[in-house]
C-alpha cells in the first residue's frame, strides 16, 4: 500500500540545534505507531513537520504520492491527519464544548445537520454525552484532553497524531483512552514517555534519538519493560 | 437578554453611542442616561460585577475629565491654590462624564449575555474587516487567560519568597514577570492559531447556533429606530 505521508532525505533544525539530517520516514494508514525518546530529541517537531507547521531546510515531503511545497499544499493533509496537542489548553478556544467540536466541520463547509450528527456521534464515542453546553475553560484537565481529542475526531481524520496524551489523565480517563485506542481506532501515532502505555496500544515502537529513528525489537521492548517494572 | 439578533444589537449600540457622543444638548444626555438605567432595570443587569466594572471605568474617566474645570475659560467659581475652577469647565466635565456612563451602561447591558463568538460573527456579517474582528476576538477571549497566566507566574514567585516592595530588586522581578508573561502569551497565541489552522480555519468564525431573524426582531428594529430618531432630534436641536 502507498504510504499516506512520506519524508525523503529531510533536514531540519532550530538555530544552534540541528535535529534531523537526511531523515527518512513513512506513515501508512492502519498502523499504530509509538514514538519514544529523550527530551528534546525532536518528537514534537516531527509531528509539526508532518502538518507543515514547520518547514524542512532540505528534503521532500509527500502526501499520497504528491510532493508538498507551499502552505496551500498542506490543507488536505491537515484535513486528513489530526494532531492532538501536548497542552489541551491550546486547542480549545470556543466557549462551549459543542461549539468547539463543531468548529472544524463548520470550517470544512459541511451542512448543519451533518455537523450536528458528527458532534453527537463523537460525544457518544468519547462517553461525554451531556457535555454539550459545558464551558470549555471550566472542564477538568482530563475532560479537556478528551474534548480536545473530540475536536479532532469531528474532522473525521484518516490518521491521528497524539503528543503526550496521558499527561493529565487520572486512572479512569487513562483506561478510557487506552480502550479507545485499542478497540476503536486503527491509525495513529503516539508520542509518549510512558513506555507501558505505548506497549498497551501500539504495534510498533520507535526510539528517536540524535535524528535517528530505530524500531525497537520484541526483545528490546521486553528488556525495557522489565527494566521499568 | 438573548433575543434581539446580535447584528441588530451591534447596529443599535453603534448608533446610540454615536448620537450620545456627539449630542450637544443636556436634554439628550439626560434622556440617554435615564434610558440606560431603564434598560439595565428592564433586563435585570444590575449586579455587583456591573457596579465594579462601571467603577473601574469611571475611575479612569475621572482622570481624563479632572483637568477640565481648571483649564476651561469662563466664570470663576472657586480658587484652589493658584488655579481657578470655572463653572463652564465643571459643567463640561459633568457633561462628558454623563455621556460616557450612558454609553458604557447601554453597551454593557446589551452584550452582557452574548458570548464573544457571537459578537465576532455578527461583526463579520456587518462586513467589518476580518483582521479587526480577529483582533477583537483574541483580545477578549484571552484577557482572562493572560490574567490566569500572570497569577500563576506571580504565585510561583511568591512561593519562592518574593514580596513586592519599592526596591530596585523588586522592580527587576516585576520586569522579569512581565517579560515572561509577554513571551508566554506570544507562544500561546501562536499555538492556538496553529490549532485553528489545523482545523481548517480560513479567517472566518463559523457559529454553531446560527442567527436567525425572528418575528420579534421586527419589533426590536422598529422600536430601536424610533428611539434613535427621537434621540437624534433631541441631540441636534
Amino acid at each position: 500500500m502507498k504510504p499516506l505521508l512520506e519524508f525523503k532525505n529531510l533536514s531540519f533544525g532550530y538555530p544552534g540545534r540541528p535535529l534531523f539530517e537526511g531523515f527518512n520516514f513513512s506513515l501508512k494508514e492502519g498502523s499504530r505507531i509509538g514514538l519514544i525518546g529523550p527530551n528534546g530529541a525532536g518528537k514534537s517537531t516531527l509531528l509539526r513537520l508532518m502538518l507543515g507547521l514547520e518547514r524542512p531546510k532540505a528534503g521532500k515531503i509527500y502526501f499520497r504520492g504528491q510532493e508538498l511545497k507551499k502552505e496551500r499544499d498542506f490543507y488536505p493533509v491537515r484535513r486528513e491527519i489530526g494532531l492532538l496537542f501536548q497542552d489541551p489548553e491550546d486547542q480549545l478556544f470556543c466557549p462551549t464544548v459543542e461549539e468547539d467540536l463543531a468548529f472544524g466541520p463548520l470550517n470544512l463547509g459541511l451542512s448543519r445537520q451533518e455537523v450536528a450528527k458528527r458532534v453527537a456521534e463523537v460525544l457518544q464515542f468519547l462517553g461525554l454525552r451531556g457535555f454539550e453546553k459545558r464551558l470549555t475553560y471550566r472542564l477538568s484537565g482530563g475532560e479537556k484532553r478528551l474534548v480536545a481529542l473530540g475536536s479532532i475526531l469531528t474532522m473525521q481524520p484518516k490518521y491521528i497524531l497524539l503528543d503526550e496524551p496521558t499527561g493529565d489523565l487520572d486512572w479512569k480517563n487513562f483506561q478510557k483512552l487506552v480502550s479507545l485506542l485499542q478497540n476503536k481506532m486503527t491509525s495513529f501515532l503516539v508520542v509518549s514517555h510512558d513506555f507501558e502505555f505505548l506497549e498497551l496500544v501500539c504495534e510498533e515502537i520507535f526510539w528517536l534519538e540524535k535524528g535517528r529513528l530505530e524500531p525497537l525489537s520484541k526483545g528490546q521492548r521486553r528488556g525495557i519493560y522489565f527494566a521499568i517494572k | 437578554m438573548a433575543r434581539p439578533d446580535p447584528r441588530l444589537k451591534v447596529l443599535f449600540c453603534f448608533g446610540y453611542a454615536l448620537l450620545v457622543a456627539t449630542a450637544e444638548t443636556w436634554e439628550a444626555v439626560f434622556w440617554a442616561l435615564c434610558s440606560s438605567f431603564l434598560f439595565a432595570f428592564f433586563w435585570r443587569a444590575w449586579s455587583l460585577t456591573l457596579l465594579k466594572r462601571l467603577f473601574g471605568a469611571d475611575f479612569f474617566l475621572f482622570f481624563v475629565v479632572f483637568t477640565l474645570p481648571f483649564t476651561t475659560a469662563g466664570n470663576a467659581l472657586l480658587q484652589v491654590g493658584p488655579f481657578w475652577i470655572t463653572k463652564e469647565g465643571l459643567l463640561l466635565a459633568l457633561f462628558i462624564f454623563c455621556k460616557s456612563n450612558a454609553i458604557l451602561l447601554t453597551t454593557y447591558v446589551f452584550f452582557a449575555r452574548n458570548n464573544v463568538f457571537e459578537l465576532a460573527h455578527a461583526l463579520h456579517h456587518l462586513y467589518l474587516p476580518s483582521k479587526l474582528v480577529q483582533l477583537l476576538f483574541f483580545t477578549l477571549r484571552y484577557l482572562e487567560l493572560l490574567e490566569r497566566e500572570f497569577k500563576r507566574l506571580f504565585e510561583a514567585a511568591k512561593l519562592r519568597g518574593f514580596v513586592p516592595r519599592t526596591a530596585l530588586r523588586s522592580y527587576r522581578v516585576w520586569a522579569y514577570l512581565f517579560a515572561s508573561l509577554f513571551l508566554r502569551s506570544y507562544d500561546r497565541s501562536r499555538r492556538i492559531y496553529e490549532a485553528m489552522l489545523l482545523r481548517g480555519y480560513q479567517g472566518y468564525f463559523p457559529v454553531w447556533h446560527h442567527f436567525s431573524w425572528a418575528r420579534s426582531d421586527f419589533f426590536w428594529l422598529i422600536g430601536g429606530s424610533i428611539y434613535l430618531i427621537f434621540m437624534a432630534i433631541l441631540a441636534y436641536r
